[in-house]
Order: structure tokens, then C-alpha cells, then sequence
């Protein structure tokens, strides 16, 4: 029989709802899992006493037949969510320190409106700049998958812990954020699906910023199915955000359009330039929703250095300006050493990726590059948003991997910056148009290790981009880390 | 490509300890950026939805009603004030 | 003060507090006074995590003063952050409108020499104000309560020309908003600050280097730090100097050295990402205020024939010309001008000295046509003033019921002006001898005698023909 942890969040849901399991016993295992699996760093903070509150009040709930939507269903919070009263980290040794004021918009509505549990906080790329997990001032998470081959390799990132933990067993789904694919590159490596929506559909009140207008929440779980359960608790206009879209709530969970005659594109000059068994995997999905009846369409995008270079002329900026705030007057830790009084003591403490992104974002923000550069930025995403409105009117979902490549070793080293940033090629599209992405597990690479398919829709199109996924998860031939190794 | 590694340096108030390996890295970064020249341009917004502009000028006190406590993450209070590291030149 | 050699270009940008009760972007209350970091919302720390919502009340009040302003209102305008690092500015920058300002190109109406000056508006931003620092026993503390408090920034085109025009000009905005309510100009909360750029050049040349002095909370402050820099900069252009681009600090006698254009920071603009564009629809685009503008009113006394400076006297106070447009309501312009009079003697002092008293504005204005119809003397609406207000009754009815009525029939006023003199014989005399100044003296006695109902100008024409006939 497979361990209650190791079921998917719709299954567990069932389960305690019909009183099979307690939330208190199942908080238990999961703790217990979370013990087990100390080697993947995944849990930087455990939210032991919060957890065990709110387990005790889903199990009255669940008694008197008042069950909430995800009453006792334990989840992980990536670090940069403020859960009141925990630390909220952002795995950076600027805030190791910090004790969140306040609750942040979509994880009051979960505590309170949905009834999860919050088990921990989940390790991450620093302030969610990075795509391997290894910029995080608690050392990086471990991809489970390493078991595979003996060799430690890394979750993705920046949602690196969040991606791991749930591959392996340790909650039935994890809160991501998905700035240019920190929740889908990480979804890819470790064998999950990672869902983002449309920029504006979740409220980031609450989430620490790294570039305000590309964030947005996202969701890590073992299925498509839990990922539209989740997100339909998430999603949903704040008025304390400015940026929160008044949009009517789409139902993800029942999502069920049919593929038959909706016009799929692929970006056939991008298939020349990457791995094979990538490209067979790639084949693999479009031959599914061929199968399904819709049309498959090759489509003309950019070169990715294009779409690369407005993302990180852009994000670089923003992340500049929203770490301003870190000058360790309010709140934030010093470095103990003494610097000078040119510099700041806190920002001393910022990583070298952090850093080196914020002299770029300076340099690009400088009066004397503003027109050069950020504002070129902002009139280049404009440009591209344009196409992308143009080509939506003709194609119903964009189909291409979500990552050149399989997760990569731990030890594996990055000649320069833009080589990293090129782990993001396929996902910072999404980002910059506001669309909302899934990956899906597809299959798997040359090393035998998970591959994503990147599935993406117009804006608020949440419903067929849901159901699209649906589709595919189901033809797919994969099986997931829990199944691969424990649950055979 | 030439960086002011000095003045952007002051600007962050951020120490550069490896002039050198930051110039690279930066001169790196740029060129992928610089890719941006031959996409195109457009001023159209990038928001396609109606969103939440405006809120009502309804003042919360949120130390009373959220339970707020400004000082919880400060190293240095007196009398309800956060206390400055050294000494602070008038603006 | 000022010599002919060099003129003076000043322009200002005046920082105007919107009246809400809430911040511009927090929930935080606005409210004065408060314990230090009481009125603070998260975004007023700067925490991680918190976003800012603009608030309504502010577009509102900043539309209505663009339109009182003569400007032209912008249907898309955007917020900025402007960075800089300081302890009271928690975010790292400040959240302003530098690239697309709400309002641009307009004008206020001042007066200069008694003739009307439109000066030249460029634009009038909102942003946020930064929190206060604190500086005692050699320590730096933070106080956040003002920290995003909403402010307008008006800027002025170096338009004025001189201290007095400036100040005027100081004086006529703070009404001006004031009167719409956009801004509550109380200038010892800092509610309206002004930071004042001037130079000096040669007539007929092109303007000289510019020069801005940060930190001025009156008018009259105002018009000491520009007369202290005109001195200053045309002392050191008399000796051949150069004047440096440069800011400076007015400490209420003198502008001291801030620092120069060249250290001056680079602020990095950019628009604000958690802040979509401001679009206004039709509705708020002509969000006007419907009360009668102090420039307006200034205006509309002044054609009385009264200079535009003592007419500014009612203009600039609400409750005097709320009183002289209605009390007003169907007088001639005479009649007006004597209600205009009567406005700024009297009624003014009887208001300062009994604070939030009602007037019955239908019996003043039956005051004033007592008066205008020469029915009461003017000793007599003195009291009679005094009297209609606290008991709260028509002027017509007390003249009836008392017998206040003057006296104009010319027969009368001569009888009763003879049978007083007759006591006054030998004063009489010594007049016809020269002693010129008794003619106050029956005056007096005549006045004392009838409790001054006699008609004044009447009576001193009788007095006239009787002193002269036996002369």
C-alpha cells in the first residue's frame, strides 16, 4: 500500500475529508518524511506550532462535517512568502533573522479561507535570483532524483526546495514563485508539474519582491489535477495590490476543454538548436494533442538571446530598486565587519548573484542609460508583448520544453553569468507577456533524469491551458520520483 | 564595454572587493543584454486587464487592528524611534 | 534693496500636503502629532512584501487644484521611483510622477504693482513625503508617522521677479488650496514648504546660474531668503565672481552651502512596477471644485475700484468673502463698496474677537443700506453692528424701535444745530478769532448732544453756513 504521504494532493484530500486519516496523524508522517529527508535541505524553517494549530482545527472541522477546500492537507511555503510570526528569509543572510510582521495575501487565504496546513518554509535561490537553488545562504537543496545516478544534482530554481520537496514526498504541494521560470525550470528537473498563471491573477501582497512586474505566484505538485486544485484557492483579486487583476475566477479543478480543433504552435527554428532527446520529448507532445485533434503549427519566434536580453535588462533594474529597501534600519541583518562609511552593512551581506544583478539593474537605471537602456527595455517588452497578442489571435497554445536540459550536478560550474541565465531560455517568455505556463512531466532526458514539456496560453486563459495539461500528463509515459523508487 | 565600478559602486553603497571579476562579469551580462538592440519597439502597455488602481482614503490603524508591531525586526529602538547606526548628517 | 545693475529670476517648487485622512499610498493615518512610528503601514517601513495602493482622495484633490490652476490635466499619468539613500526613506526611493505628471502648463493669477500677473505653472506632481530623522546625544533616531505622507509638488516657470512677488505669490496658492481643500496650508505642521530657485542677471542678457534653496515654510521666510540671495549673488557678481550651480539650506536669516550640482545624486528613475498607469475616465478628469477661487474674488472687489493688495484682505479669507458674496446679493457697486469697508474694519475685528460667531447676513446687508441710504450715521451702525448680532435682530427694526434713525432733514439739523450753539458763545467768538480748531469742538458737542443721529455730512454744512453767516 502506498504511505498517505506519498498520494497526490486530490487523493489525500478524499482521504481526510471521508475521516480515513487524521490531519494530526498525517502532520505526523509528514514531519517524519521531512526528517527522513533532511540530506535534500529542502525545509530551511518548520512551522511546527502553527501546523499542529491548524491540524487540531481541521480535525474538529472534518468532525462536524464542515470541511474547508483543503481542509488538513499539509504545504510547503517557498521562503519569500510572509507567513505572520515564522521566519521569512528569502534564503538571504540580509533577512536569516527576520520574523515576518505580517501574513502575506494568498497564504492568510489558504490558512484561513482553504484550511491547508503550513508545515515549513522552503529553501530557494536568494531573493529567487538564480535556476539551480545554489545562491541560498542555507547551501542549495538536492534534486531526489540524484539517487538515480550517485551523483548530487541540483533541484532548478529559484523554486528549488519547493520542486524537490514535493517530488519527494515530503507535502502534497509547495507555494513557488516564477519570476522568469523559477516554479516550471524546477517543476522540469525534479519530475513535477509547476504552474504559473497569468500575471496579475494571484495577489504578490505578502511575497518578497525580486521584479515586481514579472513575479507571480506559482504551485508545485505531483499532478496537473492538484495543481488546478491548489490554484484555485490561490488565485483571486487584491485590492491591496495595485497590479491584481479583477478578472472572474476561472475553475482550474473541472477545467475540461477539449484539444479537438484548437491550433497548437511550435517554435520550429528553436528545435535545431537543442539536445535530441529534448526534441524527442518535445515530439513526443505535440504528437499527443495531434492525436487529440488539433492542429499542429510550426510558428517563427526569436532567437531566445532576444527574449533573454529584455528579461534581464528589465528584472536586473527592478530587483536593483526593490532591494533599496534592505539598509538595515527597520529591520535586516549587518555584517559585523567594519566597511566604511561609503558602504552599507547590510547589503554587504548580499550574495554575489544578488550583487551582481543589482550593479547591473544600477548600471542600466543610471541617467545616462535610462533611454539606452531600461527604457529601450520597457518599449522592447511592449513590442513583443504586441506580438504576442497578435499571434494569440491565430494560436490557441504555445508547445516547447521547458528546459534545454535535464537537471544538471551539483559541482557543475557556469563559465559566466549569461551561461546561467540561460538555463532560463524557454521560461522567461511567459514572464514577460504575463501568460500564464505549466510544465508537465513529459519524459525523460539522455541520462534517464525528468524532462518538462512548456505549455503556454494567452493571458487569463487559465481554463484551456489547464486542461491542455491535463491532457498531456495523462498520454505521457512518466513516472514520478515517488513512484520510480519507492512505490514501485 | 567600460563600467563606472566606482560610482556604481558608491551609488549601491555596495563594496566591490573583486573589481576585476565584477568588470567581467558585468561586461558579460551586458552583451547579453545588449541583444535587446535588434528586437523592436512599441509604447503600448503591457497591461491587458482591468486592475485594482485605487483604494479609499480609509486610514487602519494596523498596530491595533493587525496587531503590528513596527519594531519587531529593528536592532536599535528608543522611544518608539528606530535608532541610526553612526551619526547621520542632516538632509 | 533691490539695485538696478542685476535682475532676479525666481522660480519655485512649492510642496503642498493633500488634505486625506490616509497616506498616499499606505493606509497609514496622516494625522498630526501622533507618538513616534504610530501612524505607519507597512509600506512606511519598507517591508518586504508590501505594496502600495494609490489613494482616490489624492487624484481627486490633485485634479481639482490642476483645474484651479488653469492647467491641463493628463488622462495617463504614471508614478516613478526615485531613488536615493537616506534613514528616512525606507524603500530606497520615493514614489513621485517624474516622467508623466498628473498636471501640466498653467497658471496662477497674482498681482504685482496693483495690475494682475498670470505666473506660469510647468507642472504638479504627487509623491511621497519621506519620514523625519531625529538628532540628539550625538544619535540619529527615525521617526516614520510622515513617512508617505501625500504631497503636491507645484512648479513654478522662473517667472517672478521679485521678494514681494513671490511672496504674493506663496500667499495666493496657499488660499487657493486651501479653499478647494486640496491642501489645509498649515505651514507650522509643514503642510506647504517651498524650495526657491533664483538667479541674477544683467537686463537685456540671459539668465544667470541658478541657485536653489531648500527648507522655506513662509512667505515671509520666502521673502528673506530671496533678498539675503540676491545680496549675496550680486555682491559676489560686483566682484567679479562666478555663482556655482549649487543647493543651499535657509535657516530663517540665512542660506548656507548644501552642496553642489556636482555631487548631486543620480536618482535613477524609473516607473514604479507595482504601479500600473494612472488612466483618469471622463468623470475624474472634471472633478472641479464648485467654491469661488480667492484669485477670483480678489478679482471681483478689485473692479469696485479697491487695489487688488486690500482686496486680497477678503479674498484670502473664507468666512469675509463668503460673507461680502452674500451679504452682498442685490447692493450696487456703492453699496458694495461700503459693505467692502465695513468687511475689513469692523466686522473683521468683531469676528477675530469672537471666534465662531454667527452673522445674520440679511441684516447686514440691511445695515449696510441703512448706511448707504443715509439713514444711520456711522457712529451709529457701530453699535447698531454690535447690537443685530447678539440679539439677532433686523438693523430696520432696532433703528425703528429705538429711534437711531438719523436726522437728515436740512430744517431740523438747523434748528437743533443753532439751539446747541447758542451755549457756546464766547468758544463762538475765539473761533471767529482765528482759533480755527474749535470747529471739532462743536462738532463734538453737536454729536454728544443728539447721540450722533444727525445726518454728518448735513450737519457740517449747517455748522459751516452758521459759524460763516455770523462770522
Amino acid at each position: 500500500m502506498i504511505k498517505p504521504t506519498h498520494l497526490q494532493l486530490h487523493e489525500i484530500k478524499k482521504i481526510l475529508a471521508d475521516g480515513q486519516i487524521s490531519p494530526l496523524t498525517l502532520l505526523n508522517e509528514i514531519y517524519q518524511e521531512i526528517d527522513e529527508h533532511q540530506n535534500l535541505n529542502n525545509y530551511v524553517t518548520l512551522t511546527k506550532n502553527l501546523a499542529f494549530q491548524q491540524a487540531e482545527i481541521s480535525y474538529e472541522r472534518i468532525k462536524k462535517g464542515n470541511a474547508r477546500p483543503l481542509e488538513g492537507i499539509p504545504i510547503g511555503v517557498k521562503d519569500l512568502y510572509l507567513v505572520k510570526g515564522e521566519l521569512a528569509t528569502s534564503c538571504s543572510e540580509v533577512l536569516r533573522d527576520f520574523v515576518a510582521p505580517f501574513e502575506s495575501h494568498i497564504t492568510k487565504n489558504l490558512w484561513e479561507k482553504s484550511g491547508a496546513i503550513c508545515i515549513g518554509k522552503l529553501n530557494m535561490d536568494e531573493f529567487a535570483m538564480g535556476s539551480s537553488n545554489r545562491t541560498s545562504c542555507f547551501g542549495p537543496s538536492i534534486n531526489p532524483w540524484s539517487i538515480k545516478n550517485g551523483k548530487e544534482l541540483v533541484p532548478g530554481g529559484s523554486s528549488g526546495g519547493s520542486a524537490s520537496a514535493v517530488a519527494a514526498g515530503t507535502c502534497f504541494a509547495a507555494l513557488g514563485s516564477d519570476t522568469g521560470g523559477s516554479v516550471r525550470q524546477p517543476a522540469s528537473f525534479c519530475g513535477v508539474v509547476g504552474f504559473k498563471p497569468s500575471y496579475g491573477r494571484c495577489s504578490r501582497r505578502g511575497m518578497i519582491a525580486y521584479a515586481s512586474s514579472f513575479d507571480q505566484a506559482g504551485i508545485l505538485t505531483r499532478s496537473v489535477q492538484d495543481a488546478a486544485i491548489m490554484m484555485d484557492q490561490m488565485i483571486g483579486n487584491d485590492p491591496l495590490d495595485a497590479t491584481s487583476a479583477k478578472m472572474p475566477k476561472p475553475n482550474l479543478e473541472n477545467a475540461n476543454i477539449s484539444m479537438h480543433g484548437k491550433v497548437v504552435g511550435y517554435p520550429a527554428n528553436w528545435m535545431t538548436i537543442i539536445d535530441e532527446s529534448v526534441v524527442n520529448a518535445w515530439k513526443k507532445a505535440l504528437n499527443i494533442f495531434a492525436d487529440l485533434g488539433a492542429k499542429i503549427e510550426p510558428i517563427e519566434l526569436l532567437n531566445f538571446d532576444s527574449y533573454l536580453s529584455v528579461y534581464y535588462l528589465l528584472t536586473t533594474a527592478e530587483a536593483a530598486s526593490n532591494l533599496a529597501r534592505y539598509t538595515g534600519i527597520c529591520y535586516g541583518n549587518k555584517t559585523k565587519e567594519d566597511i566604511g562609511s561609503a558602504y552599507n552593512k547590510t547589503f554587504e551581506l548580499f550574495g554575489e548573484e544578488v550583487k551582481r544583478r543589482i550593479f547591473t539593474g544600477l548600471h542600466d537605471l543610471s541617467s545616462e542609460n535610462y533611454n539606452l537602456e531600461y527604457n529601450l527595455g520597457l518599449q522592447t517588452r511592449s513590442y513583443i508583448k504586441r506580438q504576442f497578442t497578435d499571434l494569440f489571435n491565430k494560436i490557441d497554445l504555445i508547445v516547447y520544453p521547458s528546459s534545454p536540459r535535464e537537471a544538471f550536478a551539483l559541482d557543475n560550474v557556469f563559465q559566466n553569468p549569461a551561461e546561467s541565465y540561460h538555463e532560463d531560455v524557454f521560461t522567461v517568455l511567459a514572464n514577460l507577456i504575463g501568460s500564464p505556463a505549466i510544465s508537465v512531466p513529459i519524459g525523460y532526458g539522455k541520462t534517464g533524469l525528468p524532462l518538462g514539456i512548456h505549455l503556454m496560453s494567452e493571458p487569463f486563459s487559465e481554463e484551456l491551458l489547464i486542461s491542455a495539461a491535463k491532457e498531456v500528463e495523462a498520454k505521457a509515459d512518466f513516472i514520478d520520483f515517488l513512484r520510480s523508487y519507492h512505490d514501485k | 564595454m567600460i563600467f563606472k565600478i566606482e560610482s556604481l559602486s558608491l551609488k549601491a553603497k555596495i563594496r566591490v572587493l573583486e573589481r576585476d571579476k565584477l568588470e567581467a562579469d558585468l561586461s558579460n551580462m551586458m552583451e547579453l543584454i545588449h541583444e535587446i538592440q535588434f528586437v523592436g519597439t512599441s509604447n503600448e502597455s503591457v497591461y491587458s486587464y482591468k486592475t485594482s488602481e485605487y483604494r479609499d482614503d480609509d486610514p487602519v490603524n494596523i498596530i491595533q487592528d493587525e496587531n503590528f508591531d513596527p519594531f519587531l525586526n529593528a536592532s536599535h529602538v528608543e522611544d518608539n524611534m528606530f535608532e541610526v547606526e553612526g551619526v547621520i548628517e542632516s538632509d | 534693496m533691490t539695485n538696478k545693475k542685476w535682475q532676479m529670476v525666481i522660480g519655485l517648487e512649492v510642496h503642498a500636503q493633500v488634505s486625506t485622512k490616509s497616506k498616499l499610498f499606505s493606509r497609514g493615518s496622516t494625522e498630526y502629532g501622533q507618538e513616534p512610528n504610530t501612524c505607519t503601514d507597512y509600506l512606511d517601513l519598507g517591508l518586504p512584501g508590501a505594496l502600495p495602493v494609490l489613494n482616490q482622495a489624492c487624484i481627486r484633490k490633485a485634479v481639482m487644484t490642476g483645474h484651479a490652476l488653469h492647467m491641463t490635466l493628463n488622462q495617463k499619468s504614471s508614478f516613478d521611483r526615485k531613488h536615493y539613500f537616506y534613514p528616512d526613506l525606507p524603500l530606497g526611493y520615493q514614489i513621485t510622477q517624474f516622467y508623466e505628471p498628473i498636471a501640466q502648463n498653467g497658471y496662477l493669477p497674482i498681482w504685482v504693482n496693483n495690475e494682475i500677473k498670470n505666473v506660469q505653472i510647468n507642472r504638479i506632481h504627487l509623491e511621497t513625503d519621506a519620514g523625519k530623522s531625529i538628532h540628539k546625544n550625538g544619535k540619529t533616531y527615525i521617526d516614520l508617522n510622515r513617512c508617505g505622507v501625500p504631497l503636491m509638488e507645484i512648479v513654478t516657470e522662473p517667472d517672478m521677479h521679485g521678494p514681494e512677488e513671490a511672496a504674493t505669490f506663496l500667499r495666493v496658492l496657499q488660499a487657493t488650496l486651501k479653499s478647494i481643500g486640496s491642501c489645509d496650508g498649515n505651514m507650522e505642521k509643514g503642510q506647504l514648504r517651498a524650495d526657491l530657485n533664483i538667479s541674477l542677471h544683467k537686463p537685456g542678457e540671459k539668465f544667470g546660474t541658478r541657485v536653489e534653496v531648500k527648507n522655506i515654510n513662509s512667505a515671509n521666510f520666502l521673502k528673506k531668503a530671496i533678498m539675503y540671495e540676491y545680496e549675496r549673488q550680486s555682491s559676489i557678481l560686483d566682484s567679479g565672481g562666478i555663482i556655482q550651480q549649487e543647493t543651499r539650506l535657509f535657516n530663517e536669516k540665512e542660506t548656507i552651502y548644501m552642496r553642489t550640482k556636482e555631487d548631486s545624486e543620480d536618482y535613477r528613475y524609473m516607473p514604479d512596477p507595482d504601479l500600473p498607469p494612472l488612466v483618469l475616465n471622463e468623470e475624474e478628469l472634471i472633478c472641479k471644485s464648485d467654491v469661488r477661487l480667492p484669485y477670483n474674488v480678489c478679482k471681483e472687489i478689485a473692479r469696485l475700484g479697491i487695489k487688488l493688495e486690500e482686496a486680497w484682505i477678503v479674498a484670502e479669507n473664507q468666512t469675509l468673502s463668503d460673507i461680502f458674496f452674500e451679504a452682498g446679493k442685490g447692493l450696487n457697486n456703492e453699496e458694495k463698496l461700503i459693505l467692502f469697508k465695513w468687511l475689513i474694519g469692523d466686522v473683521l475685528s468683531f469676528i477675530n474677537k469672537n471666534d465662531g460667531v454667527e452673522i445674520d447676513l440679511v441684516h447686514l446687508r440691511n445695515l449696510i443700506l441703512l448706511l448707504s441710504q443715509e439713514k444711520i450715521s456711522g457712529k451709529v451702525a457701530k453699535d447698531l453692528l454690535i447690537e443685530f448680532i447678539e440679539t439677532k435682530q433686523d438693523p430696520y427694526y432696532i433703528v425703528k424701535e429705538k429711534g437711531l434713525e438719523q436726522i437728515s432733514d436740512i430744517n431740523e439739523i438747523t434748528k437743533i444745530v443753532s439751539d446747541i450753539m447758542q451755549n457756546y458763545d464766547k468758544e463762538i467768538a475765539e473761533y471767529k478769532n482765528g482759533k480755527d480748531n474749535l470747529k471739532q469742538f462743536f462738532i463734538g458737542k453737536i454729536l454728544a448732544a443728539t447721540q450722533g443721529k444727525l445726518n454728518p455730512r448735513l450737519t457740517q454744512e449747517v455748522l459751516e453756513n452758521y459759524l460763516h453767516i455770523d462770522k
